[in-house]
């Protein structure tokens, strides 16, 4: 009796201790958690994902376990409450579940979420997809309080798994990522953006499997910044893929190389545009009637299809990417970036024009090449590709203003995988140089009682007018006048534009161009018999000056080139007092060049500025920053003119 | 079906049953275009348009069967397209409709130039549902699209039918050619309409249906307003309907979804009766909450709580008791008013529910009783009269959003008659916090003592009320990197976008918010706002003020001004010259506006310096009293505007 007295009260004592010592550990884990992390609302204990691949029933099956934890750290963490997951008819979900676990009195108290809805996902630009999103209201928060949930989802393609990030917007304690395979599945990973080796990776076998575990710990958030080529180039996260798995001595190849990914992707578009559309074929004949040379004909089906058809992308499940039929797409007069690419090289066929293929390409925020990585995860996009001798035209439709000869600008300096029939070719998109893209203007300028009169002509080439052009649109009357205002002003926005003329606007062949009329108030400076004047009306990149502590690489969407020439007429009464030292400089970045000269009555200043390098690496801020502070010196110098 | 505030009430006063079990005839049940009518004529007027709404017919019947009410509403519409743009704006459909309505009808056809005519296919209409805001989306790609087509679409839905108030645009950013609008319903009902901003008035038919009224809203021609005007309201200038049931002489009811009616069930609503142990809770809750003798700070007090502890969104599960709202730390509309209702009672703090609507949206109509106006909400308190609100958890008072102030709302405050508590609702005008409370304060200091080409400017920019309220959460919500960045970003405004010496910060976090103003501390090289010429330095003092809106151009001004809070600045530039040195021109700084309405100075730019010895100090100060000016004033506001941003450019001349 004695004894099972004693052995009850030790019970009773160690489960006292028990909780105690779990109620130390709770408080301690949220003053813990705030000591290390005290700038965050919410600390992420556990990002958790696993795949388990087996093989079942002649199969292969692909199941995903994901399990997410975090601890509400301040009162401010109460907002965010909710928590969603998405899926889709291609990664279809099991099961989920989720609770919010409270610390009462001690004890750890779980508290079911029972508001749990699905909404729309809104995926970006994408009109219809069918991916759903599971929104989960976590109920009962304060600080220390945790939101816990899981759920499953069977991958449906062996060929879509998903990468797998280590990062998000509040700092993670630990994310893990494990696959558990049957020996007969081989699979392949490839970890990007870790260069100190801060994941842990083992791979153990445990009951006749495989298991390959990565770690990473105290992962900080990502910081917005902006002008970042994008999270992939930045944050550590692994690529998985199956390479091949065996059923009953059967080998299933599945990804690893180009070969088998074009393999994969070539079933998508192998029966493409077999049927002759009568209609397609009756346009293609007719915008190519008049052209005599291949390259006019495609020119001219390019922009027929920039004009006509208009981007509205459709990708459940595999319409994601499979491009339709021609003769579909015509007859819609919109598609997606797939459609695109199917509509120009189908009407390629009609007009006879050669070696218009479909291509697959990843824009610039995905970081790798198609060696590097050899999984759908390396392209987003599609566009046509015309071989034109040795050279190639990237014709990209779901632009529309991008001109004939120059790629998109978001997929400058990518590699473009070029469907050649059963063959392929990998072929890299150059980036288009600054000279292409000039922006060129001549203004004139006199000074009338206190205020600058000026007239200007200004022109846009390249991306500078593609991207302008986009943005003004249709605009009329006031909300036109003042998108052309903000093109030309120039000194302060005492800028009065008093009137302008637009030209080329459907003349892709010729620059855009604006000519315009102005007056500037509170610009010169008179005092006594001197007036000061600055004739740097236009102060291109002067805001460009890099933050030190910047994490991001920065980049341009494209390089530009700046040829101003402002050509100023001295007053009768004047003679010019002092002028300005010419400048230059040339580096990897920029080149530049500010040229004064005196001509009779007239004072031109030439300013050239071109751009070199479209990203740049954390080594070249301070190179560039001190470029800019170069030209920006420069551009606060001003003529002095005397009176006579 | 998720309930919003608005739908609970609804159920207590509508005099309807509202289920959908019958189906019964409508007057437009055979209603459709004309198959035959496939050749687009645009009058010469809008040939050179991008986009014209051709024909805009909208048809609501209300159809009742015994106790039983349902809304038919059917929208024709036929859109000239003539530009890419056009063709992008439109060529992506959405009907939007609750759970509980259904689509009956949904066609849609392309007319191009040369006559062709291409429809929707039924099978490329998609559905999505949104659980959460228990909505349902049928949308779908118009396809065949080209510039010169016509768009018509024709869809019917059934409906929860709209008897509480609800007020159609009738004009828009495009012209509209001809539109036709139409309200059927029962003769034995009456319904309050009235048409704003030069709408036509509605005319109403009781012969055209059997038993039936039709009334009968139609224009022809009418232009584009454009919303491309700063500090404007579009939305209250366009061409608007309104109209509510107000009587049912079946039943002899009148004066239909009033205010005093809504005030009653909301106060009834919110104050339920409390046993003993829901009052614990609640009582237990307030001993949590730090007491203060000032009124003020005891409601700020109980709002911080409240916000810290109770997480509020719109689409949270109705609580079954005030206490679960404390246990499960979430509230709804409806759930945060009765919350905030028990604690101030258990303070014994006297104060009024207000509900009110979003003054860029509709009008708020003193003499149109609507429930679209109750939208949104707010606590008053009579005897400091400040407003709190419940809903927006970075605001403490005395702020509150200032889209739903300077606007009328509905005050419903608690009345005792023969020992019984009673809800009573009162109509009145919600002043906006005013520039006493938003005042920004700039103490600037130039010093060239040390280097006459680099003057080191020392700035102490102090932002009041709404203006500091712009940044004083940031901190509370983003990480320390992030807000360092977020912070540098406000700086470059008074740096001349150039990098900073020193960067501190006062009073930032929402424990400042209604309390304390936020403070910027940011000094920086004046070397950029430099530059020599000749003997002389010339230094862009103007922009160290930051840079200032303007309406240089603006000659052309259509919508009267609406600004968004009454504001006042207060700006201080000291300016220190070395031994020897002077300022050429001192006299720019001298400035004088003034905008006046009704004798009253309502806005102001007033500037001037003054010289003792090697310091210059100038001083300015600019104001702006009211929300609302006058279309005829807009040339003195515009002075008063333009002036701060004149004054954004003066350049001084230094001469050792």
């Amino acid at each position: 009796m004695n004894w099972l007295k004693l052995s009850n009260k030790h019970i009773y004592y160690l489960t006292f201790f028990g909780i105690f010592a779990f109620t130390c550990n709770a408080q301690n884990a949220l003053e813990e958690a705030k000591k290390i992390y005290p700038d965050f609302n919410e600390l992420i204990l556990s990002d958790n994902q696993s795949y388990d691949l087996t093989i079942e029933s002649g199969k292969l099956k692909v199941i995903q376990d994901n399990y997410y934890e975090s601890m509400i750290l301040t009162e401010n963490g109460i907002q965010n409450n909710k928590e969603s997951f998405s899926y889709s008819e291609l990664v279809k979900l099991k099961a989920y579940e989720a609770y919010t676990v409270l610390i009462n009195n001690g004890k750890e108290k779980k508290i079911k979420v029972t508001q749990t809805d699905e909404i729309q996902s809104g995926g970006g630009g994408v009109f219809y997809d069918n991916v759903k999103e599971r929104q989960l209201i976590f109920p009962n928060l304060e600080a220390g309080s945790k939101k816990i949930y899981t759920y499953q989802t069977e991958f449906i393609d062996p060929f879509l798994l998903h990468k797998i990030v280590f990062g998000g917007n509040f700092p993670i304690k630990n994310s893990t990522l494990e696959i558990k395979t049957e020996k007969g599945i081989n699979i392949g990973y490839k970890v990007f953006n870790d260069p100190l080796n801060a994941i842990e990776f083992s791979k153990t076998e445990k009951r006749g499997k495989w298991i390959y575990k990565w770690t990473l710990k105290n992962s900080r958030p990502e910081k917005y910044e902006s002008n970042s080529p994008g999270y992939l180039y930045l944050i550590p996260h692994i690529n998985i893929f199956i390479k091949d798995y065996t059923i009953d001595g059967k080998k299933t190849e599945i990804l690893g190389d180009i070969n088998k990914l074009y393999t994969y992707y070539r079933g998508f578009t192998r029966n493409l545009n077999q049927a002759e559309d009568p209609d397609l074929k009756a346009i293609t004949l007719g915008i190519t009637k008049d052209k005599t040379t291949d390259e006019d004909k495609i020119k001219s089906i390019f922009y027929w299809v920039k004009d006509n058809i208009k981007y509205i992308a459709f990708e459940d499940g595999y319409e994601g990417f499979k491009p339709r039929e021609a003769g579909y797409i015509c007859q819609r007069r919109f598609g997606d970036c797939k459609d695109m690419a199917s509509i120009i090289t189908d009407m390629a066929k009609y007009a006879n024009v050669k070696n218009v293929n479909l291509s697959w390409i990843g824009t610039r925020e995905i970081p790798y090449s198609y060696n590097e990585l050899s999984t759908p995860a390396v392209d987003n996009h599609m566009i046509a590709v015309y071989k034109k001798g040795e050279d190639y035209i990237f014709l990209d439709g779901t632009d529309k203003e991008t001109l004939y000869g120059i790629p998109t600008s978001f997929i400058q300096g990518k590699e473009a995988l070029i469907s050649e029939g059963e063959n392929y070719k990998i072929v890299k998109v150059p980036i288009v140089p600054a000279i292409k893209n000039e922006v060129n203007e001549r203004v004139k300028l006199t000074i009338e009682k206190d205020k600058i009169v000026g007239t200007g002509k200004i022109q846009f080439n390249g991306y500078n007018r593609s991207r302008i052009l986009s943005r003004i649109g249709d605009a009329t009357n006031k909300t036109r006048f003042e998108m052309i205002k903000s093109l030309v002003l120039k000194g302060n926005n005492k800028f009065i534009l008093k009137d302008y003329s637009e030209e080329n606007i459907k003349d892709r062949d010729k620059p855009y161009e604006i000519n315009y009329n102005f007056n500037l108030g509170n610009y010169i400076v008179k005092i006594d018999k001197e007036i000061y004047i600055n004739l740097f009306l236009d102060r291109p990149f002067d805001k460009l000056i890099i933050e030190k502590d910047r994490i991001s690489k920065f980049e341009f969407d494209f390089l530009t080139l700046v040829d101003t020439q402002y050509e100023f007429s001295i007053p009768k009464n004047c003679a010019v007092k002092s002028l300005p030292k010419n400048f230059s400089l040339d580096n990897d970045y920029i080149k530049a060049d500010f040229e004064y000269e005196v001509n009779d009555n007239k004072i031109l200043l030439k300013m050239q500025l071109k751009q070199k390098k479209l990203l740049l690496d954390k080594s070249d801020f301070e190179p560039w920053n001190n470029t800019i502070k170069k030209i920006k010196t420069n551009y606060t110098e001003s003529i002095i003119l005397q009176e006579k | 079906m998720k309930k919003n505030l608005l739908k609970i009430i609804f159920t207590f006063v509508t005099v309807l049953n509202t289920s959908f079990i019958f189906s019964q005839d409508y007057s437009f049940k055979n209603y459709d275009w004309n198959e035959k009518e496939t050749t687009i004529t645009i009058a010469d007027q809008y040939k050179n348009e991008n986009e014209v709404i051709l024909d805009r017919t909208t048809k609501i019947e209300i159809v009742i069967t015994g106790k039983t009410a349902r809304q038919y509403h059917l929208l024709h519409e036929k859109v000239f397209i003539n530009s890419d743009d056009a063709i992008e704006r439109n060529n992506k459909i959405y009907i939007p409709f609750s759970l509980d309505e259904s689509v009956l009808l949904n066609k849609a056809r392309v007319i191009l130039k040369n006559g062709t005519v291409i429809n929707l296919d039924k099978k490329d209409i998609k559905e999505d549902v949104d659980q959460e805001k228990g909505m349902k989306l049928n949308y779908f790609a118009v396809n065949g699209l080209e510039k010169g087509a016509v768009i018509e679409k024709l869809y019917i839905l059934e409906e929860r039918p709209e008897f509480t108030g609800q007020t159609i645009k009738m004009q828009d950013e495009y012209p509209i050619a001809n539109l036709n609008f139409e309200l059927i319903y029962p003769e034995y009902l009456v319904f309050k309409t009235k048409s704003y901003n030069g709408l036509s008035e509605a005319v109403i038919d009781d012969k055209k249906i059997e038993n039936n009224r039709v009334l009968t809203v139609s224009e022809k021609n009418i232009p584009a307003l454009d919303n491309n005007e700063n500090y404007s309201n579009w939305n209250l200038q366009l061409k608007l309907f309104r109209y509510k049931l107000d009587e049912n002489e079946n039943n002899g009811a009148k004066n239909l979804n009033n205010f005093k009616e809504f005030a009653t069930n909301l106060y009834q609503r919110l104050n339920p009766e409390l046993d003993k142990k829901q009052q614990k809770i609640i009582d237990d809750f307030c001993t949590t909450i730090l007491k203060s003798d000032d009124l003020q700070e005891q409601i700020w007090n109980i709002e911080n709580k409240i916000k810290k502890t109770i997480k509020y969104d719109r689409y949270i599960d109705t609580k079954e008791s005030l206490s679960d709202i404390i246990v499960t730390k979430q509230a709804n509309q409806t759930d945060i008013l009765k919350i905030y209702s028990a604690v101030f009672k258990n303070f014994k703090i006297e104060n009024n529910v207000v509900l009110t609507s979003n003054r860029y949206k509709i009008p708020f109509d003193k003499d149109f009783e609507s429930y679209e106006n109750l939208s949104e909400l707010l606590f008053y308190f009579p005897s400091i009269n400040k407003y709190l609100t419940p809903t927006e958890i970075e605001y403490r008072i005395p702020l509150f959003p200032n889209t739903i102030a300077n606007n009328n709302g509905l005050f419903v405050k608690e009345k005792v008659f023969g020992g019984v508590s009673m809800g009573i609702g009162d109509i009145k005008f919600i002043e906006i916090p005013g520039k006493e409370i938003t005042h920004d304060r700039m103490n600037i200091t130039i010093d060239f003592t040390q280097d006459i080409e680099n003057p080191l400017i020392t700035s102490k920019l102090i932002f009041g009320g709404y203006s500091g309220l712009n940044f004083q959460p940031i901190k509370d919500f983003a990480s320390a990197e992030q807000y360092k960045t977020v912070l540098k970003s406000i700086a470059e405004n008074y740096t001349f976008e150039g990098e900073y010496k020193t960067l501190t910060t006062e009073n930032d976090g929402i424990d400042f918010i209604g309390k304390k103003p936020f403070i910027l501390n940011v000094s920086f090289d004046g070397k950029d706002l430099t530059q020599k010429a000749g003997e002389n330095y010339l230094f862009s003092v103007g922009e160290t003020i930051g840079k200032q809106m303007e309406f240089y151009q603006e000659n052309k001004r259509t919508l009267p001004v609406e600004i968004d809070y009454p504001h006042f600045y207060s700006r201080k530039i000291t300016i220190l010259l070395p031994k020897g040195a002077t300022v050429k021109n001192l006299e720019k700084f001298v400035m004088d506006y003034k905008t006046q309405i009704n004798g009253k100075t309502e806005a102001q730019f007033v500037s001037n310096y003054k010289k003792n010895g090697n310091e210059i100090i100038v001083e300015n100060t600019e104001f702006y009293n009211i929300i609302n000016y006058p279309l005829e004033k807009f040339e003195e506001y515009k002075d008063v505007i333009n002036a701060a941003a004149d004054f954004n450019k003066i350049v001084i001349v230094v001469t050792k």
